[in-house]
């Protein structure tokens, strides 16, 4: 049976009576009809190749875990944050599952509150500075030219002052409190997410679909906000994501140091306040470890969740 | 005579740089009929895509300085009106498709969207109104399943569909005038001929006016009514496509046809014109293609050539028009172009018309 070898195998039936063009025309259709199926948007792209990256999924889950606890916090915590509820320095016992503080406050019931300031002035300073950073590297990037000049140096001005140091002088200066502290950061925070998004918007700015955008005869209006800004989002996202973790060390470095947040408010940082004395830190361990871990898992999922983000948004990942 | 919709007379720009003024269009004169299609054809840097931008003043603000010249359009000079007058000529009167389809949409916009954007911006109607209308358009344009595709994002359609998507936004407006940057240029050949072929259907259909700027000559045959040839920033030669493609009179032009590879061909080396473009930044005196041109005359390296008239519908920018030229013998290419072109015409009386020409200018 070897005379079949080259035996026409292909259904050339399929051609039937069609004419050459016709059948092109069948064959040119086909990956457009299969195309025209498959309606994934790009959210629902980034959200599947985010889900790959186990690490980025769990601490997303653990953040999405912390803010469920300071949104509910009045219903789980034990006990009332801000007063006196049990014995002095008391070791964690069944009463209070992590021991009491120096003034005989619940350790668990603070650091259950504690998590919404750390949120709070997380989410909200960089919310503050990623609003007018974008506005001004959005006008700076597109206007270009004088305008361009004129936030470029002023952006070089805040960046060339030790940033610390400014926010500690500002909030001795208006009063410490949550809202001062996140202010503060918010409008001092502005420069790199400004640079960054400049950096965008020129790179934008030359592609040719806003070229066309320009000829379809849209304001420059219409151009910057529908057609520029939804494709610089991305690395925005990325950036204010790593920024609230940093906001959220700043104000645990800030209340450590007793310009935050003050007592008796419970935040991590001031928590972390009790640290500063030897007899605390070697023999009554409860009081600084758990603010300590609470702080170091905050930051560290956000961290695992930005860079997750980045991979998934960014499309250069395994 | 068709009436003129468009007329750019003696156009001059040039662009401000570190490096010093670049000439880039350096008097370019042209009228567009209603409804013709007007091909623009050149090499790299010939200025044809700057004139065109020109058209749409979408030139970088910071550094294009329009020395002189004026863009008529509807009686207005487009150059002198404001930008928010632009705005609403800018695709709704004179609509644009670029090169590169791959990159001329919004990654991040549902391209029915795109579509009904530019509707709702123009024509004042409601979403969902401008939403029927995109799918319309896109089904006018050949896409298939139109409902369930506008729904898409560019990046799920290939290269070809993607310059449907932009035909179809450019069209949503109904414009008068459709420039078409090198539509074809980053498109498989095999899809060139329909998307040339589609932009032509459209065009009857919607009685609208077309610019093609091309440095492929294929294309300009298939579609073309006239054809300006450009060199250095200015036209050495504007034609119907006939005259220009069987009766060129510049040497330019008789290069590039010659560099044309076609069915006749029988050389083993494709012919290529020698040099190199001159630099904008300093131009040569005369005629810039003189250097590079082997029918050059002294008066080249001297002077520059006007318009000399073929016919009524044809200019060549070339001394060897001038009734004192040496008369010359063009490539054997292009004389049996002539042939072809005498016995085209030898029915009408235009051929009368032509021999005159020529033998005026040979005496």
């Amino acid at each position: 049976m070897n005379t079949n070898k080259f035996m026409l195998v292909g259904d050339d039936s399929a051609f039937g009576n069609l004419t050459a063009r016709e059948v092109y025309d069948g064959i040119a259709d086909k990956p457009n009809d299969a195309k025209v199926e498959v309606v994934e948007s790009w959210e629902k792209i980034t959200w599947r190749r985010f889900c790959k990256n186990k690490v980025a999924f769990w601490s997303m889950v653990l953040l999405l875990g912390i803010v469920l606890m300071a949104v509910l916090a009045p219903v789980i915590a034990p006990f009332n944050p801000n007063t006196t509820v049990g014995d002095f320095d008391a070791a964690p016992s069944a009463a209070h599952l992590l021991g009491t503080d120096d003034v005989g406050m619940d350790i668990l019931s603070r650091l259950i509150y504690g998590s919404r300031v750390s949120l709070i002035v997380g989410v909200g300073s960089v919310f503050i500075y990623a609003l007018i950073g974008i506005t001004l590297g959005l006008l700076s990037g597109y206007l270009g030219g004088t305008v361009d000049g004129v936030i470029m140096r002023i952006t070089e001005v805040f960046m060339a002052y030790p940033h610390f140091m400014i926010i500690m002088v500002i909030v001795s200066l208006i009063g410490p409190n949550m809202m001062t502290v996140m202010l503060v950061m918010g409008v001092m925070g502005w420069p790199p997410i400004c640079r960054l998004v400049r950096g965008e918007v020129l790179k934008v700015k030359s592609m040719d679909y806003i070229a066309s955008a320009v000829v379809t005869g849209y304001s420059p209006y219409t151009i910057v906000a529908k057609h520029i800004l939804p494709n610089v989002l991305s690395p925005i996202l990325v950036n204010a994501t790593f920024g609230i973790a940093s906001a959220i060390l700043m104000e645990a470095s800030l209340s450590f140091l007793g310009m935050g947040v003050q007592p008796p408010t419970a935040s991590w940082g001031n928590m972390l306040t009790s640290a500063q004395s030897l007899t605390v830190l070697s023999e009554e361990p409860w009081r600084w470890i758990p603010p300590g871990i609470a702080v170091l898992t905050a930051v560290l999922a956000i961290n695992f969740l930005g860079d997750g983000l980045n991979e998934a948004i960014g499309g250069d990942s395994k | 005579m068709k009436e003129t919709i468009l007329s750019v007379k003696d156009l001059t720009i040039s662009f401000q740089t570190l490096d010093g003024k670049i000439s880039a269009v350096q008097g370019v004169s042209f009228d567009l009929k209603k409804g013709e299609t007007l091909a623009i054809v050149g090499e790299s840097g010939s200025g044809k895509s700057v004139s065109m931008k020109a058209i749409n003043r979408v030139l970088p603000k910071s550094n294009t300085k329009y020395e002189q010249g004026e863009i008529v359009y509807e009686g207005r000079n487009l150059l002198a009106i404001s930008e928010g007058e632009m705005e609403k000529i800018r695709g709704k009167k004179i609509a644009m498709i670029f090169q590169d389809p791959m990159t001329s949409l919004n990654p991040t916009m549902t391209v029915g969207m795109q579509i009904a954007e530019s509707i709702i911006k123009h024509q004042k109607m409601s979403k969902d109104e401008a939403m029927r209308e995109a799918c319309n358009l896109m089904d006018l344009v050949g896409i298939r399943n139109p409902k369930t595709s506008s729904k898409n994002y560019p990046h799920q359609f290939s290269g070809g569909m993607r310059q449907r998507v932009m035909i179809a936004l450019s069209l949503a407006c109904k414009p008068d005038i459709l420039i078409a940057d090198e539509p074809t240029t980053a498109l498989d050949v095999t899809i060139q001929a329909q998307i040339l072929d589609l932009i032509d259907e459209l065009k009857q259909k919607l009685h609208m006016s077309v610019i093609f700027i091309t440095h492929d000559l294929g294309v300009v045959a298939h579609v073309a009514d006239r054809v300006a040839v450009m060199y250095a920033g200015r036209i050495v030669e504007i034609g119907t496509a006939e005259e220009v493609f069987y009766y060129p009179q510049n040497p330019y032009t008789w290069g590039l046809i010659c560099s044309m590879p076609s069915i006749d061909t029988k050389e083993a080396i494709l012919y290529s014109i020698p040099g190199a473009p001159p630099n904008l930044m300093n131009m040569p005196k005369g005629d810039a293609f003189a250097p590079r041109n082997s029918y050059a005359l002294a008066i080249d390296f001297e002077e520059k050539p006007p318009l000399f008239k073929v016919s009524e519908s044809h200019y060549a920018a070339t001394w060897l028009l001038h009734p004192n030229a040496p008369k010359v013998t063009p490539p054997a290419e292009i004389l049996r172009r002539y042939e072809i072109f005498k016995s085209f015409y030898k029915t009408t009386e235009e051929v009368e018309v032509y021999d005159q020409c020529t033998s005026s200018f040979a005496g």
